[in-house]
This record gives C-alpha cells, sequence and structure tokens, in this order.
C-alpha cells in the first residue's frame, strides 16, 4: 500500500503520460456545468486514479458525486477538462470506442430485459466483433467467476433471476471484454444487505485477482471504507474534502467535513479494514478427526487445558464442537456436542468475523481455507488485541504526524 | 479547495440581465399561450375564408346554387349541433352514473367483463350499428320512425359502450393509494366517494365530455341517411350529384365543426379540471 | 334467425359478401401498413426531438377528430373516387395510435436500460434498434392493434362515397330501411366486419407469440 500510496501524490499530469505509467486514469480540471444552471455540478474536479486499485468517490447526495464518475466514459459530457487513461487523452474520442474499454455497472443494473443472459453479458465482445466460439466460452467463463453456472443461467432472462444475481450479470456483463478500467455506480445499492455483504466479499476477491483499475460511486462511507484502496470524500460541487486511504481518513481527517461525513464509531469501522489473516488468531486448537475413536478423543480433551475439542473431516474441514460432558451421552460421534458454525476467510473482516462469533454458538469464530479446510481459532479476545494495537498505533501516529510535514504519506 | 471563479458582475448588471431573461421568458410564455389558444380558431377562420372565396369564385350551376343556400347549410349545421348536443347528453347521463356504479367495491369484479365488452365492442363498424339501431325504431311499433328522436337514440346506442368503458377506465386509475390513505383515515366508502374519488374523476368525467362529444359529431355526419339532416346531406348532395363544390363545402363544414367542438371542449376540460392534477 | 341463414344460404349472396370481404381486408391493410411504416418514423423522430413530439400528436390526433365522411370527400377532389380517397384516409387515421405507442413505448423503456447499453459503446443506432425498438414492441404492437380495429369500422363508411368492402352490403340494406331483405343486408355486413375483426385480432395474437422476445412477455 505504502509505495502505491507515494507514487501519486507527486506526478504531475505531464509525467503520466505513456502506458505503463502507475495512473490509469487522470482526471484533469473536470468541470461540467448543466445548461440552466449557475453553479457547475463538478467544479475542476482533478484526480488521479492508480492502477489496479478501487477509488471510491464518496460524498452526501448532490455532491457531484455521480456526474464526475459518469464523465470518465462520457455518459456526461464534461464542460472543460480533460480525461487522460492510460496515457492516452481521451476527451474528445470517439465516445463509443472509448466505453468499449470501460466496464461501466450501475445501481439499476439496466440489463437488457429481452434478451438471455448469455446474450447481455456477449453484449460488448459482440460489438467488438469476436467470433461466435470465443464469445461462447467467455460468457462461460465470467458466469463461473461470478458465480453462476452457465449451464443453469445462460438461456435465462432476467426476470427470472434475484436482484443479486442480476447483479452479478451486471458485473460479469462489464467485465466481458476484460477492460482494464471498471466503473461502478451504486452498484449494490440496490440489494438487501445480506446479499449485498456478500456480494462485496465476492467482488474485493475477484479484483484481489483481475486488479482492474476501478471507480466506484457510494453514498455510504462504511462500504467506502471496506471498499476502497483510497477514498475520494467530496463535497459539494465534487471539490475533494480529503483523498487518502481509509485508514487515513478513519485516523486523520482532514476537516470538520470529513470527520462530520465518517461519523461517529470510527473504531468499529476500522473493524472494516482489518483482515482475519493480519490477526494472530490460534492455530494450535485442540482438534481431532471425526473418524477416531470416541475413548482416543475423549483422553485427549481429558488431558489437554482446552474446553472443547473441534473435530474435523477427512479433509480437514470443522464438523463439530465436543465438551466434556458431551461424551457421557451414549450417542456416535457425528451426533455429540454442536455442530460447528461461524466459518470466516482469511480475507474477511474483523467486522465480519466479529458478527458471525456473536451469531455463532460456540462465541468464537472457524477460520478456514478457501476450500473450508480448517486453519485456526479467532476469539473476541484477538479482536480486542487488535482494537488495542489500533489505538497504540494511531497515538504513535499523530505523535509522529506532529512532527513531520502532515501533508506526507505516513500509513503504516 | 477554492470556491469556483466566476465572471465578476456588478449587482446591477445582474439584475438588469435578470431582467431582460424574465421579459424574454415571458415573452416566450405568452407567445406560446397565444399559439395555444388562438392557432386553432385562427386556422378554422382561415379555411373557412378560403372555401368561401374558392366557392364564390365559382360558376354555380342551379343545382349548385340551389343547394348551397345560407338557410340550407345553416339549417344543416342547426341539425348537427342539436344532434351533437342531444347525443352528447344523453350518453354522458347514462354512461358515467353507471361507470361509477359499476367501480364500486361490491360491482367491482363485474367491471372486467364490462370493459371487455367495450374493447369489443370497438370491432361492430359504427355504419351497422347505426343502421341496426334505426331498424329497430322503424320496425318497432309505437316507437316514432322519423325526425330527431330515432337518430339521437342511434348515436347515444353506439356511443354509450366506449364512453362507459373510458370512464370505469379513468374512474380505476384514481390512485388507489390516495383511497387507501383515505379508508385507512377511518373514511367511509361514501365519504371516500365523495370527498375523494369525484374530485378525483372531474378530469376523468370532462374527458369524458370531450370524447363523447367529438364522437357524436362525427357520428352526426351519418345521421342524413337516417333521416336525421345534418352536415353529411351536403358530402352525400355532392357526391352524388357530382359537384365538387357542394362536396367540398360540406367536407370544410363538417371538419370545422369537428375541430371546433373538439377546440372548445378542449379549453372547457382545461379550466375546469382541478389545478393540482 | 332462420332468415337470417336462409340469405346466407343464397350462393350470389355469399359471393357477394366473400368478394366485399377481400375488398375490405385491404382496405384496412393497406393503410394499417402504410401508417406503420409512416407512424414508426414519426414515433422515433417524436422520441429523439422533444421539440417536434408535442407538433407531431397534435396532428396525428387532428386527423382523427375529423369526420370520417368528410376526411374521404375532401381526399376526392385531391385524388379522385373509388378505393384511393379511402385508402389515404385511413392512413392519416391509423396514425395516431401507431405514433402514439411508439412514442410512448420507446419512453417506457427504462433509462437504466438504455444507460447501460450506451456505458458499453453502442451507437445511436445500434442502441436504437438493438436495445429501444424490441423493448418497445409490445406496447407499439398494440398501438398497431388499435389501428387496425379502428380502421375496418372506419373502412365500412368508405361505402357511402363509392368506396369498396363490406360497408356496401350495410349501405345497400340501409337504402331498403323497412323493406324485406334490409336487415340481412345489415346484418351481414355488420357481422361480417365483426369477424374479420375478431381474425385480425388473432392474427395479432401469433404476431405478439412470435415476435415479443420472451424476457419481457407478461
Amino acid at each position: 500500500m505504502t509505495d502505491r500510496a507515494n507514487a501519486d501524490t507527486a506526478v504531475s499530469p505531464a509525467a503520466a503520460e505513456g502506458t505503463g505509467s502507475s495512473v490509469m486514469i487522470d482526471l484533469i480540471e473536470l468541470t461540467k456545468r448543466f445548461p440552466g444552471t449557475q453553479d457547475p455540478a463538478v467544479d475542476r474536479l482533478t484526480l488521479q486514479i492508480p492502477r489496479g486499485e478501487i477509488v471510491v468517490f464518496v460524498g452526501p447526495s448532490g455532491c457531484g458525486k455521480t456526474t464526475s464518475l459518469k464523465m470518465i466514459n462520457r455518459i456526461i459530457e464534461p464542460t472543460s477538462g480533460s480525461i487522460v487513461i492510460d496515457g492516452e487523452d481521451v476527451t474528445t474520442i470517439d465516445p463509443n470506442r472509448l466505453r468499449r474499454r470501460i466496464g461501466y455497472v450501475i445501481q439499476q443494473i439496466g440489463l437488457f430485459p429481452h434478451v438471455t443472459i448469455e446474450e447481455n453479458v456477449a453484449t460488448v465482445p459482440k460489438l467488438l466483433g469476436w467470433d461466435r466460439d470465443r464469445i461462447h466460452a467467455r460468457v462461460d467463463e465470467l458466469l463461473d467467476v461470478v458465480g453462476l453456472d452457465p449451464e443453469i443461467y445462460r438461456q435465462r432472462y432476467p426476470k427470472e433471476l434475484s436482484g443479486g444475481q442480476r447483479q452479478r450479470v451486471g458485473v460479469a456483463r462489464a467485465l466481458a471484454a476484460d477492460p482494464p478500467v471498471l466503473l461502478m455506480d451504486e452498484p449494490f445499492g440496490a440489494i438487501d444487505p445480506i446479499t449485498r455483504t456478500r456480494l462485496q466479499n465476492e467482488f474485493l476477491r475477484l479484483q484481489a485477482e483481475l486488479q482492474k483499475t476501478i471507480a466506484f460511486v457510494t453514498h455510504d462511507i462504511d462500504e467506502a471504507i471496506k471498499m476502497g484502496d483510497r477514498i475520494a470524500i467530496l463535497r459539494e460541487h465534487s471539490h475533494i474534502a480529503q483523498f487518502a486511504t481509509p485508514e487515513e481518513i478513519l485516523t486523520q481527517p482532514a476537516n470538520e467535513f470529513v470527520e462530520d461525513f465518517v461519523g461517529t464509531g470510527a473504531t468499529l469501522k476500522r473493524l472494516k479494514l482489518s483482515r482475519v489473516r493480519e490477526v494472530d488468531y490460534t492455530t494450535d486448537a485442540l482438534t481431532g478427526r471425526i473418524d477416531e475413536p470416541r475413548e482416543v478423543l475423549r483422553r485427549r480433551l481429558h488431558e489437554s487445558e482446552w474446553t472443547a475439542i473441534l473435530l474435523l473431516d477427512a479433509d480437514g474441514r470443522p464438523q463439530r464442537w465436543l465438551r466434556g460432558p458431551d461424551f457421557l451421552h451414549d450417542r456416535p460421534v457425528t451426533q455429540l456436542g454442536l455442530p460447528a458454525r461461524a466459518f470466516v476467510e482469511g480475507h474477511a473482516t474483523l467486522s465480519d468475523a466479529l458478527e458471525e462469533m456473536l451469531l455463532g454458538s460456540a462465541g468464537v469464530a472457524i477460520v478456514v481455507d478457501n476450500r473450508g479446510s480448517y486453519l485456526g481459532i479467532l476469539d473476541i479476545d484477538d479482536i480486542i488485541t487488535s482494537i488495542q494495537t489500533m489505538r497504540d498505533a494511531d497515538a504513535e501516529f499523530h505523535r509522529a504526524a506532529k512532527l513531520v510535514d502532515p501533508l506526507d504519506e505516513v500509513a503504516e | 479547495m477554492t470556491p469556483p471563479s466566476r465572471t465578476p458582475e456588478t449587482l446591477d448588471e445582474a439584475r438588469s440581465r435578470a431582467d431582460t431573461e424574465d421579459a424574454a421568458a415571458r415573452r416566450r410564455a405568452r407567445r406560446a399561450a397565444l399559439v395555444h389558444y388562438l392557432g386553432m380558431p385562427v386556422v378554422l377562420a382561415g379555411v373557412l375564408l378560403a372555401l368561401y372565396l374558392y366557392v364564390g369564385g365559382q360558376e354555380l350551376d342551379s343545382i349548385e346554387a340551389r343547394t348551397l343556400t345560407a338557410d340550407n347549410l345553416i339549417g344543416q349545421t342547426r341539425q348537427h349541433i342539436v344532434l351533437t348536443v342531444y347525443s352528447t347528453f344523453f350518453v354522458l347521463l347514462l354512461a358515467i352514473p353507471m361507470g361509477i356504479v359499476a367501480t364500486r367495491p361490491a360491482t367491482r369484479r363485474f367491471a372486467p367483463a364490462i370493459i371487455g365488452l367495450g374493447n369489443a365492442g370497438q370491432a361492430i363498424p359504427s355504419l351497422g350499428m347505426l343502421a341496426l339501431l334505426f331498424y329497430v325504431f322503424r320496425t318497432t311499433p309505437g316507437l316514432p320512425s322519423t325526425g330527431t328522436v330515432p337518430v339521437v337514440v342511434s348515436l347515444v346506442g353506439y356511443s354509450f359502450l366506449p364512453i362507459l368503458r373510458n370512464t370505469m377506465v379513468g374512474l380505476d386509475q384514481v390512485d388507489r393509494f390516495v383511497l387507501e390513505a383515505g379508508r385507512g383515515m377511518g373514511m367511509s366508502n361514501g365519504l371516500v366517494l365523495r370527498r375523494l374519488e369525484l374530485p378525483l374523476a372531474v378530469p376523468v368525467i370532462l374527458a369524458g365530455v370531450r370524447t363523447a362529444l367529438v364522437l357524436n359529431v362525427g357520428t352526426a355526419t351519418l345521421a342524413f341517411l337516417f333521416g336525421g339532416g345534418g352536415l353529411g346531406q351536403t358530402i352525400f348532395s355532392g357526391f352524388q350529384l357530382r359537384r365538387t363544390p357542394v362536396l367540398l363545402t360540406g367536407a370544410v363544414l363538417v371538419a370545422v365543426l369537428a375541430l371546433l367542438v373538439d377546440y372548445l371542449a378542449g379549453l372547457i376540460e382545461e379550466k375546469l379540471s382541478p389545478k393540482g392534477l | 334467425m332462420g332468415f337470417f341463414t336462409e340469405y346466407l344460404a343464397d350462393p350470389s349472396t355469399r359471393a357477394t359478401l366473400i368478394d366485399q370481404s377481400l375488398e375490405h381486408v385491404t382496405l384496412t391493410a393497406v393503410p394499417v401498413l402504410s401508417a406503420t411504416v409512416i407512424g414508426l418514423l414519426l414515433g422515433i423522430l417524436a422520441h429523439r426531438v422533444p421539440t417536434v413530439r408535442q407538433p407531431i400528436l397534435s396532428v396525428v390526433s387532428t386527423f382523427l377528430t375529423i369526420p370520417s365522411l368528410a376526411l374521404f370527400a375532401l381526399l376526392i377532389p385531391i385524388v379522385g373516387i373509388g378505393a384511393t380517397p379511402a385508402i389515404v384516409a385511413l392512413t392519416m387515421y391509423a396514425l395516431l395510435p401507431i405514433v402514439r405507442n411508439t412514442v410512448s413505448g420507446l419512453a417506457s423503456v427504462d433509462r437504466a436500460v438504455v444507460e447501460s447499453a450506451k456505458g458499453m459503446g453502442m451507437t445511436a443506432t445500434t442502441r436504437l434498434l438493438r436495445i429501444e425498438l424490441p423493448n418497445a414492441w409490445p406496447v407499439m404492437l398494440a398501438g398497431v392493434r388499435v389501428a387496425t380495429l379502428l380502421t375496418i369500422g372506419i373502412a365500412a363508411i368508405a361505402a357511402l362515397v363509392g368506396g369498396p368492402g363490406l360497408g356496401q352490403e350495410i349501405f345497400s340494406g340501409i337504402r331498403r330501411i323497412p323493406a324485406a331483405g334490409s336487415l340481412e343486408a345489415l346484418l351481414g355486413g355488420t357481422l361480417f366486419i365483426v369477424a374479420l375483426a375478431l381474425l385480425f385480432d388473432l392474427l395479432y395474437l401469433a404476431i405478439g407469440r412470435l415476435t415479443i422476445p420472451r424476457g419481457i412477455r407478461d
């Protein structure tokens, strides 16, 4: 994070010319004045979006964040200023040619209702003149990537899908021609909270692989903190109140506006920033194989300092929690104790883990890998320790910030 | 971030610019209103003038001269208007109350059937329907067989279904949430009807008046076939006698009358509709 | 109803009714097809250029306000007697439902759908042909259907000024009221027109089934 963060602070527009630069999208003095209005909706917005990062535009409604986003693919034509993408000034090129290189996801999704999911996803590849076999293979690949079985969904129509599934298709459609840049306008805004969290997590996992450059609009600071590598907090006329990493915005708000906008509960919000894998969770908890003799398991628990033993199946997937008294019942091991619940993966945030923990019966979360195999145990103490560490780091940060130029990047 | 720089403008400049813009907007609005209110009458007057000049410039033969007398034309126009007004009055008198009754909660289940009948009724040609209704009058002993009455009844019979249907569809579209809110506040069905539905239905009724007028002024053109007179007579004479001036005079007068009726009904609709809707 | 079956049993009556039905179909189909082509273009124009929308709708609805007999008569000095004035007039009448439904059909296409098509780099023409028209089609087709019903009925009046079609049978009945045989002619002409209207309705049902994409069918 540090090297990327340093890269953009001092880069002038001229230095960004040419491909291979760390800046992917360069907005220079971008201005939009709608006819019949006095004040510009967007006033000389200058912002650089580093290659492979998610930059979130967040701000109160009417601040111009959506207008700013829609000027990047010129759905809204800028009044003045310029847009440079990957070193090429695209302010005046054919907008349709520009848009075919930019994936576009909007809140209302806008799937074409009259054609199948396959044809929806194939839209841009068709416009680009790909051959049929290549399109077909690409559609299957993408549906797979967004977690929809191509066999089931390829020939369905949008109205036959749930809101969450439609948004997955929307993402697949935006990714179809493998554009280096994605624009996302409140993509998860119209989806129920549970599905939204799942889609956000899936999307982050996908982004870790794809490394797209993404401009992302939301009005929800929590979503911004979760999704953004960097956040631009915008106020009226798209003036930038602060453009920084989520950590920095939470620990060092640039002004009162940012402070108010971030609101209370900054500590809880920071739990969304820390990942389970970054925490020192317990990896030596007592485990056993579910097919081991119960006497062996009982003795092992009895002789240990643990109050429960976690049983795993042959693939290492957690199955059941057994406590001492459970062995008194005369039932097969597979029916003793409690079923193992509250699984989290390494990339889950501590906030997610905390939630799982509170919902699960055992008061702990089980950390698993992406195949569901056991890695370790995370308990509430681990989270409290981590919050303590953050607080200490903040104090450190503030001391350091007083010593050096506050505009410098000091994160982490 | 610095505030956007604007070209400095003195207060006076700003005020005078605003004044000019205002004045321009007002002028535009006035011109639009002028076109809106006077456009149609001016066009119709122009058409009548052109007709007058055209017919006046023709050497009319004796047949034409006999048909195109002022008495004749004025009489037919009067008949046409009388037929239109009577048939509109009676069809509204029948169709609107029936439409209201047929959309009550108790009778609502019949509504789709009636609307469906109204839709199917559109397939019946006006000529055939009028003729059949008139035939019933001519051949049923005890009913008047000539004059205005059978023609008006036929016109009413023809326009009844469409007007009923429009009324019902219109009432049905009165915002259900508004009605539900009314009931939710404890208003009785009768109160909901009087306080909410009828006021909201005023535009529907006004639209019905306009539709009925336009429909009837058109069908009244066929009244001459059944001894009801009207301007259709002049058109038909002109056709049968192969006299273009007569044909055109009848056709232009009918067209102007219909457009004028539509225009006036439109004005009334606009003036009487509740402002908030 | 015995008298009516007798009327229909007469071979010469049957031949006349069949001939007139075919004429009536032509008198309906030609104006509806012409109006569909013209109305589609006008509707797209009205959708794309907001400033001409109201003028276009005003003019085509003015057409429908002019009583049919008058419009037929107005056209006779220009295009002559026979089927031609009827076809021109009926085309003018059929325009309103088609133009209106084209405009409202295009306006009803979800803005998000159009914007995402734009965002993917579809040109205005591609967008119109591949996205907007297919999605507006059910509403447009309903407009064509209404236009057809309207045309079938009004076409009967063309017989009064020398036009073809089933109106001739009705007209021959009207001239004989209340003489024997007049009711049969009135009923014959009217019922055949109603039957044609029903057949056209079935045709539209089939066209709808075949042409409305499955994803936007009810």
